[in-house]
């Protein structure tokens, strides 16, 4: 038998009912005539499917589902679906009429379409140079893998004054002793990283950096905008610096407020 | 029809356990495993419009974990030459009794196969892909994908084989 008559037979899918009915004539005369072959390929067979069943056997982990279900329900949705109802069907026309209101609805779309390009390419003109508007849920994703892929340890750490482009986000726990990084690729821009002292086993890390992005908020949320089971990402912007703070640890989600200021009641 | 966003929720009740236990056999440990399983929820609750027929969910999900898998593997380890022998002379004795084997050694053997063997066994045995199936998803040469599986197949019975031969010498 050939290697490659091995391995059609190896290949022989385990959802059949009968796998001898997938094996070619070559293979089943090959197996017929060996019986030492045949009693291995029985034995083949037989580990196969209990590989199959044993390979479902794993615990899961106590809290998955909520943890999941959480970070799910944090995550924006990309792309919602809105129904679109047809005018034919809504407003029960006649043929003659809706003819013509097809006519007219193409002319009127049409001088759309190109009053609309007239603005686009003016758009993209002026804004040939500007920074894109990053989406808050997009971007906290993207810096959840940026930390988790190991970017954040890139370069020395230093304890001298950090550059006044970037200060410190207000709202923050500040650390007695201000570590930071210059990261020179942070999303295309170059960013501070602070680091946070480490509360509870979770460590955390504020980014400092100059990016676009779109409907931020000013002030640190309460929740935040994107989590992992190791990671959770939340972003503000204030005065044009933009704030990502990044919290890792085993329950990123609960360690999150540890790393933010308590609100201060006013004095009475 | 699409699916309304807000059954991204029935996606994780109806097929997390699925989801996070094919991410353990691939990733071979728990975090990774949770890390993963989170991932695939959230880009299938990001791109839940996607999803045409609710019976396609299962298969959909697995495709995103397999991406997000290969995504996180930076590079694919090389597999040891001496595994991935196909001996024929030598298959009976590679070939523990299906009786002995458990979760545990399983996924010990697992962990030991590089990550695009890991891939294509796990579909096999996780998945229960035909190799048609393996080579359509992962759009590699039906032969590549029938050379990839047999000898993913005989290098995880070997692993099998010798950890059990290792058990045993150490209870002896």
């Amino acid at each position: 038998m050939t290697s490659e008559m091995w391995a059609a037979i190896e290949s022989v899918p385990l959802s059949g009912e009968n796998p001898a009915d997938s094996l070619s004539p070559e293979a089943l005369q090959a197996l017929a005539q060996d019986e030492r072959l045949r009693a291995t390929h029985e034995r083949i067979v037989a580990l196969d499917h209990r590989i199959a069943v044993v390979i479902h056997d794993v615990p899961l982990p106590e809290g998955l589902a909520n943890r999941v279900a959480e970070a799910v329900a944090l995550s924006p949705v990309r792309g919602a679906v809105v129904p679109i109802a047809t005018a034919s069907t809504s407003l029960g026309l006649g043929e003659g009429a809706q003819q013509a209101r097809s006519r007219r609805f193409w002319l009127a779309a049409g001088s759309a379409a190109v009053v609309a390009s007239i603005v686009l390419l003016a758009m993209a003109l002026t804004q040939w140079n500007a920074d894109p508007a990053w989406n808050v849920g997009q971007l906290a994703e993207a810096a959840a893998h940026f930390c988790l892929s190991g970017g954040e340890q890139s370069g020395d750490a230093r304890t001298d004054a950090p550059p006044s482009d970037f200060p410190f986000g207000r709202g923050v726990v500040v650390p007695s002793v201000n570590r930071w990084r210059l990261i020179g690729d942070f999303f295309g821009r170059e960013a501070v990283a602070y680091e946070l002292p480490s509360i509870g086993g979770h460590r955390a890390t504020l980014y400092v950096a100059r990016l676009n992005i779109s409907d931020p908020l000013d002030a640190p949320p309460q929740k935040p905008d994107f989590s992992t089971g190791r990671c959770a990402v939340a972003i503000w912007q204030r005065q044009g610096v933009a704030y990502l703070l990044v919290v890792v640890g085993d329950q990123p989600v609960s360690a999150y407020p540890w790393f933010l200021e308590r609100p201060t009641s006013p004095l009475t | 029809m699409a699916l309304p966003s807000q059954d991204s929720a029935k996606l994780v009740d109806a097929h997390l356990a699925e989801v996070y236990r094919y991410a353990f056999r691939l990733s071979g440990s728990p975090w990774d495993a949770e890390e993963l399983t989170q991932q695939v929820f959230l880009i299938a609750h990001q791109n839940v419009d996607q999803l045409r027929h609710p019976d396609s969910a299962r298969a959909w999900l697995f495709t995103i974990l397999r991406h997000c898998f290969g995504r996180n593997q930076r590079r694919w380890e090389p597999q040891r030459e001496a595994d991935l022998g196909l001996e024929l002379d030598r298959l009976a004795e590679e070939t523990p009794d299906a009786e002995s084997i458990d979760s545990e050694s399983l996924q010990a053997a697992l962990n030991k196969l590089s990550g695009e063997y890991r891939l294509v066994v796990l579909m096999y045995y996780f998945e229960q892909c035909s190799y048609r199936e393996i080579a359509e998803k992962l759009d590699l040469p039906i032969g590549t994908v029938m050379s990839r599986l047999a000898r993913g197949k005989s290098a995880l019975r070997k692993l099998l084989a010798d950890d059990l031969l290792a058990i045993a010498k150490v209870s002896h």
